[in-house]
């Protein structure tokens, strides 16, 4: 069964570029424009990874991210945060929220895989 | 990435770019007007936020890397470091124009600036923050692969490690990539956990790792847990016989244990306990691959794998008993394998290697011609496609209902079958055109878009004049939400600026002007839209001089545009419509934006190539109004069905005024031109069947049907033999020779399939004064 992945961020040609090459590897793709819809999305279907953006209208990932571990079914479920280099200083803030790790962006493709290959490793 | 997704990518950027520069513009613009608003600024900065962010990712490097001085400047105004004064707000407007440009680039390696870029980073140099731009990230540079070292790694995860949706085993199952380990696990605060909590780690593991990767490569398996457990990388020396021997060894033990646990869970399984016998073969496999993998044997790694794949597909599927002889000689061959002679592969354990660095976009992306990227794509309401599948769907469906009736026809036998058989058909015929027309009137509103995208540049426009002249403008625009055909929106952006500038420049007087005449010092100028059945009205409307129709007049004349009678008879509004003609100007000097006498006439040929109108009022000193009349969809439009001459054509509604009958007695001659008063005004009269050149009808009738024309050149009477009724029509234009001819606009089917002209109301009188006028210039023996 393809492992299934949720991808939140208010741009999108980066919900575009996440969903090319994850469903290119091999794995089912959802995506949702900010926060309250990715929580929605979440609370209706079974992920078993959810990368967010962390600046987002609506609800930011951090707060999405909070939200998700208050839930029993994403307790455990690795949840990704993508950051800027700008961003360091949210790296901290996202772990302590429960965030699973980070992926900086612009990423290439590969990088992307690399992550989502590490976190979804069973 | 492949070259289609790339381009793919871009593409949707380009799209989003838009919208995100759109946004920004209008912040911008609100920001000069209330500087201290945070609220503007975060939107500002945003919008430079993803442009850059996401721009970077689809490939606009140098967009990105542009974006990024702005945004600096942005944060620091975000931190209060800095004020946006209009001087920085202007260059910032360049700055959106430069990534207008630098989007039309594309991915390109080329990193020559423009002109716009230099100017732009110029104006924004003094307001960049101290710290020197130049510092590139410090990268590590990988350690080139070299000998096999030994690590000594401790990992004690926290407590809490389970919820960040971490698996310690799998960070240890990564390092198992990395080469050959020996691992132990302590278990001793598990023992000790009182009261014990299952959803916290107790472990803590001790790892011997013999690996080729550089401690990078060990550091990176720990890359988002180092900061919060205790992970502990130790290099060793380890004695290189020992080396030798231990590694032998280490894989002897491996693979017997995997070996042995497999033997376990064939037992299991035989013994009934299927699922806890695949699942304990499951791991022992997994256990199996890692050591072969790690000890870069390849043969038994494939082996290894096959079990594995065996042992998944009886997980997934139903058990049968030929299975379990399958597996039991995959594991047989898999221990030959495993026995046979070990060829140390010069890779060794670097079977599986880190991925490459990101590999650089091949290829080169051309600069696509702005016309094509503008008809490519276009942005569609998700509902009206949702609309559009269900219609079509149900029309398959309608139509798949209509075979039968043949078939059911050749059966009848009676008059009664036959009689409700016809209403049946009836129905499913009309069933059928209803969902048609409903499958038309849907692809046909995709193509409606609102006229907001046209409108939002004026802002900025009117902005832009107002500061260059010094005068204060204020433009206010209502109805955006009204909606055009794609291609009506595409040709009236230029007509419009040309009306908009027109009033800002000429039209909207100086401060000082405006104060000596009593008016406020503010300019305004009303943009609006609105609909009006199946037309839309555009409006531009000033409130600053008005227009003198005496002075275009007397200009007309002296520019030998028009002659003295000819602006004698002209009423108001003809005279106000003077400034649309080619090569007109009421201004001396050409200024750099309208005054060169060539923008006007832009406007009457390009709302009639959409077949609409324009009408102007103005009053002298109080102020100027244009109005923009069009057909709201361009493909679907209303038309008048006439008889004229035995033929039938059709008058296209959006230039019809009205539709009267008036007795024939009151048609005067008036020099050469027919004219008749309808209601309280008096028109020039043009009989249809002599300006298409069609034998005149006997006129017996003493009334007429007259059809009052709103055209550019002035109203005028189109006199018909009968009105027919109303029509909605696909206007096609004519093509080849037949696009020559002026009177037409195109041709249209009707709804019994006949083919029927569509008459060039907008200019047909002026297409006869100018015949007329060429026909009274001949000697009287060559006149018609």
């Amino acid at each position: 069964m393809a492992k299934k992945v949720l991808v939140v961020d208010d741009s999108a040609t980066m919900r575009q570029l996440v969903t090319m090459t994850l469903t290119r590897a091999g794995y089912e793709v959802v995506e949702a424009e900010d926060g309250a819809k990715g929580l929605a999305k979440a609370s209706a279907e079974a992920f078993d990874l959810i990368l967010s953006d962390i600046n987002m209208p609506n609800m930011t990932g951090l707060e999405l991210l909070r939200s998700l571990r208050k839930l029993p079914q994403y307790k455990f479920t690795p949840i990704v945060l993508v950051t800027t280099e700008s961003q360091t200083e949210k790296k901290q803030e996202g772990k302590t929220a429960g965030a699973t790790g980070w992926i900086v962006k612009p990423f290439e493709p590969e990088q992307l895989l690399a992550v989502v290959t590490k976190v979804l490793r069973s | 990435m492949e070259i289609g997704d790339l381009e793919q990518l871009q593409a949707g950027f380009r799209h989003e770019a838009d919208d995100l520069l759109t946004d920004l513009g209008a912040a911008l613009l609100l920001l000069e007007l209330d500087p201290r608003n945070s609220e503007v600024v975060n939107r500002v900065f945003r919008a430079m936020h993803t442009l850059k962010g996401s721009g970077a990712s689809a490939g606009f490097r140098r967009l990105a890397n542009f974006v990024h001085h702005v945004e600096e400047v942005f944060n620091r105004i975000r931190n209060k470091q800095l004020e946006a004064t209009p001087e920085l707000i202007d260059a910032t407007l360049k700055a959106c124009d430069c990534c207008v440009l630098l989007l039309k680039l594309g991915s390109t390696e080329d990193d020559t600036p423009l002109p716009l870029e230099t100017e732009v980073l110029a104006a924004i140099r003094p307001f960049l923050p101290e710290v020197d731009k130049a510092t590139s990230k410090a990268q590590a540079t990988p350690v080139a692969p070299s000998v096999a070292a030994r690590y000594k790694i401790g990992f004690r995860p926290n407590r809490e490690i389970f919820f960040s949706g971490t698996d310690p085993a799998s960070l240890l199952l990564e390092l198992t990539d990395l080469g050959e380990m020996d691992i132990r696990c302590d278990t001793a605060d598990l023992l000790a956990a009182d009261p014990f909590d299952p959803e916290q780690c107790y472990l803590r593991w001790e790892v011997l790792l013999d690996t080729r990767q550089p401690e990078q490569a060990v550091r990176a398996v720990f890359q988002f847990v180092e900061d919060d457990c205790e992970v502990s990388i130790e290099h060793q020396e380890p004695s290189a016989s020992a080396r030798s021997n231990s590694k032998a060894a280490r894989f002897r033990g491996a693979t017997q244990q995997a070996f042995s646990a497999l033997g376990f869970a064939l037992e299991q399984f035989q013994s009934g306990e299927e699922n806890l016998g695949l699942a304990t073969a499951h791991r022992a496999a997994q256990t199996l691959i890692s050591a072969c993998k790690a000890h870069g044997h390849a043969g038994a790694t494939i082996a290894a794998r096959k079990i594995l794949e065996a042992v998944l597909a009886q997980q997934v599927g139903t058990l049968d008993g030929g299975w379990l002889t399958k597996v039991k000689l995959l594991i047989e061959a898999a221990r030959l394998a495993v026995d046979l002679p070990i060829l140390d592969s010069p890779t060794g354990p670097g079977l599986v290697t880190a991925s490459p660095p990101g590999t650089a976009v091949a290829g080169e992306i051309s600069i696509t011609p702005e016309s094509a990227t503008a008809a490519a794509s276009i942005r569609v309401d998700s509902l009206k496609l949702d609309a559009l599948m269900r219609l079509a769907g149900e029309l398959l469906v309608a139509r798949g209902a209509l075979p039968a009736f043949a078939d059911r026809v050749e059966h009848m036998a009676d008059q009664e079958s036959s009689k409700s058989m016809a209403k049946e058909m009836r129905d499913a015929g009309s069933k059928v055109s209803r969902l048609a027309d409903d499958l038309q009137a849907t692809v046909m509103s995709i193509r409606m878009m609102p006229v907001r995208q046209v409108f939002q540049r004026f802002p900025r426009l009117v902005r832009d004049i107002a500061r260059n002249l010094d005068k204060n403008i204020e433009l206010h625009v209502s109805g955006e939400e009204t909606e055009l055909d794609k291609t009506v929106i595409d040709a009236i952006g230029d007509p419009l600026t040309h009306i908009i500038r027109n009033a800002a420049d000429h039209g909207i007087e100086s401060k000082a002007e405006r104060m000596e005449k009593g008016k406020s010092a503010i300019g305004r100028i009303d943009l609006s839209a609105y609909t009006r059945g199946s037309t839309v009205v555009i409006e531009v409307k000033d409130d600053g001089k008005g227009l003198d129709a005496e002075k275009l007049k007397r200009r007309a004349v002296e520019k030998g545009l028009l002659t003295e009678s000819a602006v004698a008879a002209m009423d108001e509004e003809a005279a106000f419509k003077i400034i649309l003609a080619a090569g007109f100007s009421t201004v001396d000097k050409v200024t750099d934006l309208s005054g060169r006498g060539v923008g006007m006439d832009v406007v009457r040929n390009s709302v009639e190539a959409l077949h609409g109108a324009i009408r102007i009022q103005s009053e002298i000193g109080k102020g100027t109004r244009f109005r923009i009349e069009l057909p709201a969809s361009m493909l679907v439009s209303k038309g008048i069905r006439v008889a004229v001459s035995g033929h039938e054509v059709v008058l296209p509604i959006s230039t019809i005024r009205n539709m009267v009958k008036i007795p024939k007695s009151v048609v005067r001659s008036v020099q050469g031109q027919q004219i008749a008063p309808v209601r309280d005004a008096v028109f020039p009269m043009l009989w249809l069947s002599h300006a298409l050149s069609f034998k005149p009808m006997e006129e017996r009738r003493s009334e007429l049907a007259v059809a009052i024309i709103e055209a550019a050149s002035g109203p005028y009477g189109l006199v018909v033999d009968h009105f027919l009724g109303e029509v909605e029509i696909v206007v096609k234009p004519l093509n080849g020779v037949l696009a020559q001819v002026p009177e037409y606009v195109g041709a249209a089917i009707m709804g019994d399939g006949k083919t029927v002209l569509v008459v060039n109301t907008e200019r047909l009188f002026a297409l006869q004064r100018a015949a007329a006028t060429a026909q009274s210039d001949l000697p009287a023996a060559l006149r018609s």
